[in-house]
C-alpha cells in the first residue's frame, strides 16, 4: 500500500474514535492498522474506546432474516466444500493408496464432507490407480472380522496424566507390547501421508480393555491443534480421544476402546479440544480387520 | 436450512453447549455445520444491524449472505483472545453493510436535502426479550442519558456509516469537534456499562 499516508501516534489517537466505529474511508482505515502493526506503544486508547462499540450493535432487536438466506448460505458453503475437495489431491492419494473401489467408495459415501465425494475420488483412482502405497494394506470399510473391544467411549485418554514424562511413556510401552503378546489381540501397522508420511507406529487393539498407539515420527499439530484418534466401522468415526505428541518424537497412548465393531483407527489433526467428528481427512491409519 | 444442527452423525450432546469460539475454530476447518449453528444463532442480530443501517431488505439480505461467506472463508483469521465469535461476526456484518450504504450514496450527495434525519435511539417503555447475556435495557439507558451530540455523532457514524467530513457538514461543526464528540460519548458510555471511570482524566482535555 504504498499511497497510505504514514501516520504518527498522535494522529493515530485523533482517529481512534472513528477508526473504532469503522467510520473512516479505506486508506485512512489501513494507514491506522498499518501503525498499529508496527508501533511500539500500546495505544490504550483502541481497546478503551473499542470495548463499547459491540454494544451499540446489541442496543437492536433482532429480526429474523428471511428463511431462504440461511438455505443461499448453507447450498455456497457446501459447494465450497466439494469444490476444494476435488482440488485437494491428498485425500485421493491417500485412498488410493488403500486400493479397493468397494472401500473406496464406502468411505467417500460414509465419512465427513471433508473427504469429498465418490465422483471426485473415482476420477482421481482413474488417474492414481496403478500407484500403491502398500499393497498389503488395504483400506477396509467391508464387512470383516469383528473386534470387540470391551469398555466405555471416552473422549479422555486412559493412563495419560499420572505419570510424567518418560516414565509414562516406558510403562504404556510396556503394556502396549504386553497387550501385543496376549491372545486375541490385533496389531497393525499405523500407515502415515501428507505430513505424516514420515511417521511410523502400530496401533494394539486388545480383546478387552486398554487399546494402544505408538507411533513416531507425527509432525507437530500446529498453535491451537491437537491429534484426535478416531474408531472407525462402516458407519461412522467414533472418537477415540485426543493427544498430544510425546517425548523424543514417540508418542504412546492407551485408549479406552469402543462398543462394537471397528475395523480402522484413523488419526486426524483437529481444532484444540477435539472435534465431535473428523474435519479433515486423516493423515494416519491402521487397518484392524487382522 | 435443515432443523438440526447435525447432518449423518451421531448427535454428542456436547453441541448444545459449544461455544461460539469452538464453532468457530470447526468452521476454520471446514465444517459447514458448524457455520449452519453460527448462523442460526446470531443471525437475527446481524440481519437486524444491516436493517438499521441500509434501510433496504433486499440489500440487507445480500449483506448478510455475502458476511457469512466471508467468515466461512475466513474463519482462521479469527482470533478468540481479541474478541468474542459474536462481536467478531457482527463487525464483519457492520463493515459490509456501511460498504453498501457507502456505495449506494452519491458522492456529491448534500446533507441538507438528502436522506431522512437518523433515528434516534430511543429507550423503549417495556420490553420482554433480552439477548444473552447482554442487557438491551442497560445499554439503551446508556445510550440515553448521553448529550444529544454526541450520541448523534456516534449515531450517524456507527448506524449511518457517514465520514467524519459527512458528520461535520451535516451537524454544522467543525471536524475536531465531530472527532471529540464520538470520543467522549464512547467513553461516557464505557462509564455508563462499565462503571470505569479511567477515561475521564484523558476525557476532560478534549474539549
Amino acid at each position: 500500500m504504498t499511497d497510505t499516508p504514514l501516520l504518527g501516534c498522535d494522529e493515530v489517537r485523533d482517529l481512534a474514535p472513528l477508526y473504532v466505529l469503522d467510520a473512516l474511508e479505506p486508506a485512512e482505515a489501513a494507514a491506522v492498522r498499518d501503525h498499529l502493526a508496527t508501533c511500539a506503544e500500546p495505544h490504550a486508547e483502541m481497546a478503551q474506546l473499542g470495548g463499547v462499540v459491540p454494544y451499540l450493535a446489541e442496543s437492536l432487536e433482532p429480526v429474523e432474516p428471511p428463511a431462504a438466506v440461511g438455505g443461499r448460505i448453507a447450498a455456497a458453503v457446501r459447494a465450497d466444500v466439494r469444490a476444494r475437495a476435488r482440488d485437494d489431491t491428498a485425500a485421493a492419494r491417500l485412498v488410493e493408496g488403500y486400493g479397493g473401489s468397494v472401500a473406496t467408495e464406502a468411505l467417500a459415501r460414509e465419512a465427513p464432507a471433508p473427504m469429498g465425494e465418490p465422483e471426485d475420488l473415482a476420477a482421481a483412482r482413474g488417474v492414481h490407480g496403478a500407484r500403491r502405497r502398500r499393497p498389503a494394506w488395504r483400506w477396509l470399510l467391508e464387512a470383516a472380522a469383528v473386534v470387540a473391544l470391551v469398555a466405555v467411549v471416552g473422549w479422555d485418554l486412559v493412563l495419560q496424566g499420572q505419570l510424567d514424562g518418560a516414565r509414562r511413556q516406558a510403562t504404556l510401552l510396556g503394556n502396549a507390547l504386553a497387550a501385543a503378546a496376549q491372545a486375541g489381540s490385533v496389531t497393525a501397522t499405523l500407515q502415515g501421508t501428507g505430513p505424516a508420511a514420515g511417521a511410523s507406529g502400530i496401533v494394539v487393539a486388545a480383546s478387552g480393555g486398554t487399546d494402544y498407539l505408538v507411533v513416531s515420527g507425527l509432525p507437530d499439530p500446529g498453535a491451537d491443534r491437537t491429534y484426535q484418534a478416531w474408531y472407525l466401522n462402516g458407519q461412522t468415526a467414533i472418537s477415540a480421544g485426543t493427544f498430544q505428541l510425546g517425548p523424543d518424537g514417540v508418542t504412546v497412548v492407551g485408549m479406552a476402546g469402543t462398543a462394537g465393531p471397528v475395523t480402522a483407527m484413523a488419526l486426524t489433526i483437529e481444532p484444540a479440544g477435539g472435534s465431535t467428528q473428523p474435519t479433515s481427512r486423516p493423515i494416519a491409519l491402521a487397518n484392524l480387520t487382522g | 436450512m435443515s432443523g438440526s444442527h447435525v447432518a449423518g452423525a451421531a448427535p454428542p450432546r456436547e453441541l448444545t453447549s459449544v461455544t461460539d469460539e469452538e464453532l468457530m475454530q470447526r468452521v476454520a476447518g471446514a465444517d459447514a455445520g458448524a457455520l449452519d449453528l453460527l448462523y442460526e444463532r446470531h443471525r437475527a442480530m446481524a440481519y437486524a444491524l444491516a436493517v438499521r443501517i441500509t434501510g433496504d431488505a433486499a440489500l440487507s439480505e445480500e449483506v448478510l449472505q455475502e458476511a457469512f461467506l466471508g467468515i466461512w472463508r475466513n474463519a482462521s483469521r479469527y482470533a478468540a483472545a481479541r474478541a468474542s465469535a459474536r462481536t467478531w461476526i457482527l463487525s464483519i456484518v457492520h463493515h459490509r453493510a456501511i460498504d453498501a450504504v457507502r456505495r449506494r450514496r452519491p458522492a456529491s450527495e448534500l446533507p441538507d436535502h438528502e436522506a431522512p434525519p437518523p433515528a434516534s435511539l430511543v429507550v423503549p417503555d417495556t420490553w420482554e426479550a433480552v439477548a444473552g447475556r447482554l442487557d438491551r435495557a442497560a445499554i439503551l439507558g446508556a445510550l440515553s442519558t448521553l448529550p444529544d451530540v454526541q450520541r448523534e455523532a456516534i449515531e450517524l457514524a456507527y448506524f449511518g456509516g457517514f465520514t467524519q467530513q459527512e458528520i461535520a457538514a451535516r451537524t454544522d461543526a467543525p471536524l475536531g469537534t465531530v472527532k471529540s464528540r464520538v470520543r467522549l460519548g464512547l467513553l461516557a458510555l464505557r462509564r455508563s456499562l462499565t462503571g470505569d471511570a479511567t477515561g475521564d482524566a484523558t476525557a476532560s482535555r478534549d474539549r
